[in-house]
């Protein structure tokens, strides 16, 4: 009886209660001591799992009210765990029961512990403005910023001179394209782009058609890549600029830098590449691809967002009209401060990319291998998206479609598994990515893409033996 | 020459260290990353200079096992909290509210 008062005293609605209502034995009826005890049986006599498993019995129903009152309660007690590692975490009508596990690097990646750590100091007591020429906090910042600026140059094999601070690459983007343009719109009217570009670029020259310029927007063979002879034969005398991306963010195709660098050299054309996806990934240099402008993003490769770089070749000099003038900052390419923490982000994250891409790309074909293997050898009617080289196709990135599955729908399925978070079937996997993530993403896979399949009525008629080209679709 | 003691003493407080992260995938990666940075160089000649290499980076970790210590997330990785378990428990578990 002793433990029983002690344990009573514990819960809130007893503290708030005076003593002497609570001295009478438990059979005695004031209604709130009643509902208190209630509470307390609850408690003690709560099953280890979840209420949509409780018996039908009217304790059982009662309980089940009492715990969907108090969430403190049902899961302090659920399974034996503290506080803090129970508390469910409900977002947009899901209940996340721990951190999910992040399988998207392709639309960001974590920061790498190393940046962080460069990052702190320039956050902390080294709030100078690099810009500053007449102090010593200015001079510090300054310092690092050319720093990191060196180390940004050194991984794309340019010079430091040739890399201006952007806020990110969708900036570069628009500064590459709309740029050069501008610069040299007196005799130069057409651009040529892909069909699979990122969005920025492709709106640019969308905005560049609608003030007069020329767009060929050259179509992808089958697996990504471009086709070079439908390059040659786009190439017009007044074509300023060629924009391809190196890595695509959507199937990770590799696309053949070195021979459109050839091509465009030979042709005086400017050559333009989005290297997000790819810079820190795969061993990229601008003298050999023969590269005059590249977009780099910060947050793709373990820094921190909201900065970037552009590369602009100086010999042949790339004159571009600035997005951002006026101000100076930058050589008068991109005015404003340049975030001196920022900056030393992404210089640590590109030297320690350059430092550590052997290991990462090691491991990251390994996971890849295991993924693709493991969903192809469990499922059938699974289809990658992109070359099956892995010359032609970067491994951290691996996309697939499961025949007779709506994507949304196996998304929807594998958020509620706690695993992010793939966009379209594509399975992004990193230098922080593990091999029980890699298991744990082939198990739910399987089991949701099964779990749609059997509700399907497609694949039950092909299950049957029916050809799906024989059916005839009704119009509605 | 380095001593071959202070390359294991080394080692083991890398993994001491990258133990206490708690953050599932920083963790995991110090781990993996030591145990193959250390077997990889274990008969290298310019053993100096990655041995200081190492030490500096010791120091990183054990200060940014701190900093993710006070602002990472305070929740664990449904990997770690269904490891032991049947996996399924956790799907059951997480419903659509």
């Amino acid at each position: 009886m002793r433990s029983l008062w002690q344990a009573l005293k514990l819960l809130p609605a007893v503290q708030q209660q005076s003593a002497s209502s609570l001295l009478a034995p438990a059979a005695s009826g004031t209604p709130a001591a009643a509902a208190v005890l209630q509470q307390a049986r609850g408690i003690f006599t709560a099953p280890p799992h979840d209420a949509s498993s409780s018996s039908s019995s009217p304790q059982a129903i009662q309980q089940q009210q009492l715990r969907e009152q108090s969430t403190a309660a049902q899961p302090l007690f659920a399974r034996g765990r503290t506080d803090a590692e129970n508390q469910a975490i409900v977002k947009k009508g899901i209940k996340l029961l721990g951190t999910p596990m992040y399988l998207d690097m392709q639309a960001t990646t974590p920061l790498d512990p190393r940046v962080v750590d460069a990052m702190l100091p320039f956050m902390t007591g080294q709030f100078g403005n690099p810009h500053s020429r007449t102090h010593y906090y200015g001079w510090e910042s300054e310092e690092a910023m050319e720093t990191a600026r060196g180390e940004v140059a050194k991984l794309i094999g340019a010079d430091a001179k040739e890399i201006i601070f952007t806020s990110g690459a969708t900036e570069s983007n628009n500064l590459a394209i709309k740029g050069v343009a501008q610069f040299y719109r007196e005799k130069k009217k057409h651009i040529i782009t892909t069909q699979t570009e990122h969005k920025c670029v492709l709106d640019s020259c969308r905005w560049l058609q609608q003030r007069g310029f020329d767009v060929t927007y050259l179509p992808v063979q089958k697996d990504g890549l471009v086709d070079l002879d439908l390059l040659k034969s786009a190439i017009r005398p007044d074509t300023a600029l060629v924009s391809v991306m190196t890595v695509n963010n959507e199937i990770g195709v590799i696309q053949p830098i070195k021979e459109i660098g050839d091509i465009c050299r030979s042709r005086n054309v400017f050559f333009h590449t989005d290297a997000a996806q790819a810079v820190g990934k795969i061993p990229l240099n601008v003298h050999d691809a023969k590269v005059d402008l590249m977009s780099i993003s910060g947050h793709k490769l373990y820094g921190p967002k909201g900065i970037g770089a552009i590369y602009l070749r100086r010999r042949p000099r790339v004159r571009v009209e600035p997005l951002m003038s006026g101000g100076g900052q930058e050589r008068g390419i991109r005015s404003g401060t340049v975030p001196a923490m920022l900056a030393v982000g992404l210089g640590e994250a590109a030297r320690v990319s350059q430092k550590e891409m052997a290991a990462d790309t090691a491991h990251i074909i390994q996971l890849e291998k295991r993924l693709r293997e493991g969903l192809m050898g469990q499922l059938t009617g699974v289809e990658l998206n992109g070359p099956n080289n892995l010359q032609q196709r970067y491994p951290g990135n691996l996309n697939l479609s499961f025949a007779y599955v709506e994507g949304e729908s196996l998304i929807m399925g594998l958020k509620c598994s706690h695993m992010v978070v793939l966009t379209l079937c594509r399975y992004g996997m990193g230098r922080f990515t593990t091999v029980e993530e890699v298991d744990r993403a082939i198990e739910l896979t399987v089991n949701h893409v099964n779990k749609l399949r059997q509700m399907s009525p497609l694949w039950e008629m092909v299950q049957e033996g029916i050809d799906i080209k024989t059916i005839q679709w009704s119009q509605h | 020459m380095v001593a071959a003691q202070e390359v294991l003493h080394l080692y083991r407080m890398f993994l001491r260290e990258g133990r206490k992260f708690n953050s599932y995938n920083i963790r995991e990666y110090i781990l993996r990353r030591a145990r193959m940075g250390f077997h990889e160089n274990k008969a290298s000649p310019n053993a100096d200079e990655l041995v200081q290499q190492a030490r500096e980076d010791l120091k990183m970790v054990q200060r940014q096992s701190l900093v993710y210590s006070l602002y990472g997330r305070g929740t664990k990785s449904i990997l770690e909290l269904t490891r032991s378990k049947d996996h399924g428990a956790a799907e059951d578990a997480s419903q659509l509210a």
